[in-house]
């Protein structure tokens, strides 16, 4: 896994933009507040603008990802929608592009079956978590509440958005 | 319970009360896959079930099991 941070640089016309690198996760957080203000500290003295924010993504490795292709006929805009709920009744949305084509084959015009046992075991990884190595480890929502009920799972289409 | 709910309860039973979810798919009858997960859902809310994923640090393939709660 790997750690990004990501500053945002503002010009004088207000304009913002990123730059970026990526270190290794051998840094403890106060390692990497360090390394951000020593690298951006030394980036800063070559830039004509301000570093607004810095803000860390952790990048855990895909290398061990298997089936990690694009299939011929794939799309993003083919999307699988996810309403999920914790306890208290907070939503939690979530949209998955490249849907496969043999997955929408639900009981309604544009529900995922979600009793196909891939489907099933995603929703079940959303509502239960997964035990890793004994501990559990649980989705939630932006609260660090966990997911317990999935409201809906549909497909979905999207356009791209873009103009001829 | 329902006729449906109970070919669940029997199949994982027969298995020592814990059996994968695509095991418990492969072995209820046809009419009893659709609204499978709707079932597991009921149980799984009155207490005579739970699920659980667990990740095999083998083969990096999680385990997805559905087992009875004593």
């Amino acid at each position: 896994m790997s750690i990004e941070l990501v500053a945002t640089i503002e010009d004088s016309d207000g304009d913002t933009a990123t730059t970026s690198i990526r270190i290794n996760d051998d840094a403890t957080v106060a390692g990497m507040q360090e390394f951000a203000e020593a690298y951006f500290g030394a980036a800063a003295v070559l830039i004509y603008g301000g570093i607004r924010n810095v803000i860390a993504i952790l990048r855990p490795s895909i290398s061990g990802l298997t089936n990690n292709i694009a299939l011929a006929g794939s799309s993003i805009f083919r999307q699988a929608k996810f309403e999920f709920v914790t306890a208290s009744g907070n939503r939690v949305k979530m949209n998955v592009p490249c849907l496969l084509e043999a997955v929408g084959q639900g009981v309604g015009p544009d529900e995922l079956d979600v009793s196909d046992p891939d489907v099933s075991a995603f929703i079940s990884m959303m509502e239960n978590g997964i035990t890793i190595s004994g501990s559990l480890v649980q989705p939630c929502d932006i609260g660090e509440e966990s997911i317990v009920d999935t409201v809906f799972a549909r497909e979905a289409f999207k356009n791209s958005g873009s103009r001829a | 319970m329902t006729p449906q709910e109970q070919e669940i309860v029997d199949l994982l039973n027969a298995n020592s009360g814990k059996m994968t979810y695509r095991a418990l798919y492969d072995s209820v009858s046809p009419e009893n896959r659709i609204p499978l997960r709707k079932n597991l859902k009921r149980l799984k809310y009155a207490g005579s079930l739970k699920e659980s994923n667990v990740l095999d640090e083998a083969t990096g393939q999680v385990i997805h099991n559905v087992e009875t709660v004593v």
